[in-house]
């Protein structure tokens, strides 16, 4: 067998420019004066660098929460705006929903839950301690706290609480309180499907980053994710946004009653929703919900801490 | 942090292994040509110190299985035909061909399994440490595993 598979899988190679791509960013980190960020190869629907001079007007600049939301109809005039925006050492970029059949394999809460309980979410994290107890009085049903050197955040000390609290309320003392019954009862919460997590500054205690993802289920057993993220170091607000509206089957900027916006995705039977606003984010992926129905959500959901 | 003839060495023994195992996480060329230069890049910017080559050779396993869960977690992902790169693909024969197509017919978690334990050559308690899962658990896996690649390849056969 072993033979056999080795066969079988000794023409997968990586592409034949990977270590000149590789080459090339080691050179351009050297060079650059910006801060570091990740670059990718990407793949793009129609031609990609020979950018056509003509373009179609793209439908509308909305600034979502202050965050810029750019809506194009060609390929060519995403490209062709970002190439304006974005440093030349930069590649261009364009997301690409997968279809649900891809998206089917994607880890179900409960499993995300868990493996945030086993790995962590950052790279090198050192657990220090990993409780359980259903009853605690705290509220939480597993505990992890581990140690982490983030060249970028600094050191700190993760702390991950997993508790069906979480899918009813969002508390994090200081941030956020957040009553979010409103989603129940058209939602089931996935047990063992909710997990808050806290990143605090192993120096003086403060926090970095907190960020919590519920799971839950629609009547008809579909899936449906709420995240809520904070970051003191990223401006959700600088992070423009750049979407090809023929990649999907709808796009738009939904504001609720409450004057949340959100930017509403929708492909194959899924959905996206979020919104930003400073420091925080909040995104909901379901593919059991319409995006009528996710506007309804959204409207019943308590006036969304993204604006607190 | 070696030097850059270190590097390109380097990365020229380990890149198709990064490439193999990232292709068997994502199923997608793309995905996976993306996480091998991250890795690469990773490599080159380590300041660890390896023991050996085979330590060496963990890690980067280790660290390619890190940064394949990153694009678990986001339901963005691209467009792409995996028949059309595996089709492109020259294989020896018919049966390996099958035996190709069986293996990434698999669920995500049993293909990890089959790869590491039958082209990387690692032990189940090696995979159990790579994938810091319980050594059972990965047994249990590699079983299954198994019974599925052979009854997708006894359908495969009676067509």
């Amino acid at each position: 067998m072993r033979e056999e598979i080795r066969k079988a899988f000794s023409p997968v190679h990586a592409s034949d420019d990977t270590l000149e791509e590789v080459l090339k960013m080691i050179d351009a980190k050297k060079d650059a004066a910006v801060g570091r960020r990740r670059i990718g190869r990407i793949v793009l629907v129609a031609a990609l660098l020979t950018v056509m001079l003509t373009f179609t007007a793209f439908a509308a600049d909305y600034a979502v929460n202050h965050r810029e939301v750019f809506f194009f109809d060609t390929i060519e005039a995403l490209m062709k705006k970002q190439s304006e925006e974005i440093p030349e050492e930069y590649a261009l970029s364009c997301g690409v929903p997968g279809s649900a059949e891809e998206n089917a394999d994607l880890e179900t809460p409960a499993e995300y839950v868990d493996r945030v309980m086993e790995d962590g979410l950052f790279d090198q994290e050192t657990v220090i301690s990993y409780e359980e107890d259903p009853d605690a009085a705290q509220g939480w049903e597993r505990r992890r706290v581990a140690e982490c050197q983030s060249s970028y955040y600094g050191d700190l000390i993760v702390e991950s609480l997993a508790s069906s609290v979480y899918a009813d309320r969002v508390f994090v003392e200081g941030l956020i309180d957040w009553d979010i019954t409103s989603l129940s009862p058209k939602l089931t919460p996935d047990e063992g499907g909710q997990v808050l997590t806290l990143f605090r500054s192993a120096a003086d205690g403060s926090l970095i980053r907190a960020q919590a993802h519920m799971g839950y289920t629609t009547d008809d057993g579909k899936r449906f994710s709420l995240t809520y993220e904070y970051n003191v170091k990223a401006d959700y607000g600088e992070e423009p946004e750049y979407i090809l509206n023929s990649a999907y089957d709808q796009s738009e900027v939904f504001v609720t009653k409450d004057g949340a916006e959100c930017l509403i995705l929708g492909y194959d039977g899924q959905v996206w929703a979020n919104a930003a606003y400073g420091h925080k984010r909040v995104d909901i992926y379901t593919t059991g919900c319409t995006a009528e129905e996710v506007k309804t959500i959204l409207e019943d959901l308590e006036p969304m801490q993204v604006f607190r | 942090m070696p030097t850059r003839e270190q590097f390109i060495q380097l990365a020229q023994l380990h890149m198709d292994t990064i490439f193999r195992l990232a292709f068997n996480c994502l199923k997608s060329k793309t995905d996976a040509d993306d996480v091998t230069q991250t890795v690469l890049l990773r490599l080159y910017e380590t300041e660890k110190r390896f023991e050996n080559e085979e330590h060496l050779k963990y890690w980067l396993i280790r660290v390619t299985l890190n940064e394949c869960k990153k694009y678990w977690r986001s339901p963005w992902r691209r467009t792409e035909d995996f028949e059309d790169y595996a089709n492109s693909l020259t294989v020896e024969g018919p049966k390996h061909s099958e035996l190709f197509d069986a293996v990434m017919a698999l669920d995500q978690k049993y293909r990890v399994v089959i790869f590491l334990y039958y082209y990387e050559g690692y032990t189940m308690k090696e995979i159990a440490s790579l994938l810091k899962l319980p050594q059972g658990t990965v047994g249990t896996r590699l079983k299954r595993a198994k019974e599925r690649l052979k009854k997708i390849l006894l359908e495969e056969a009676s067509k």
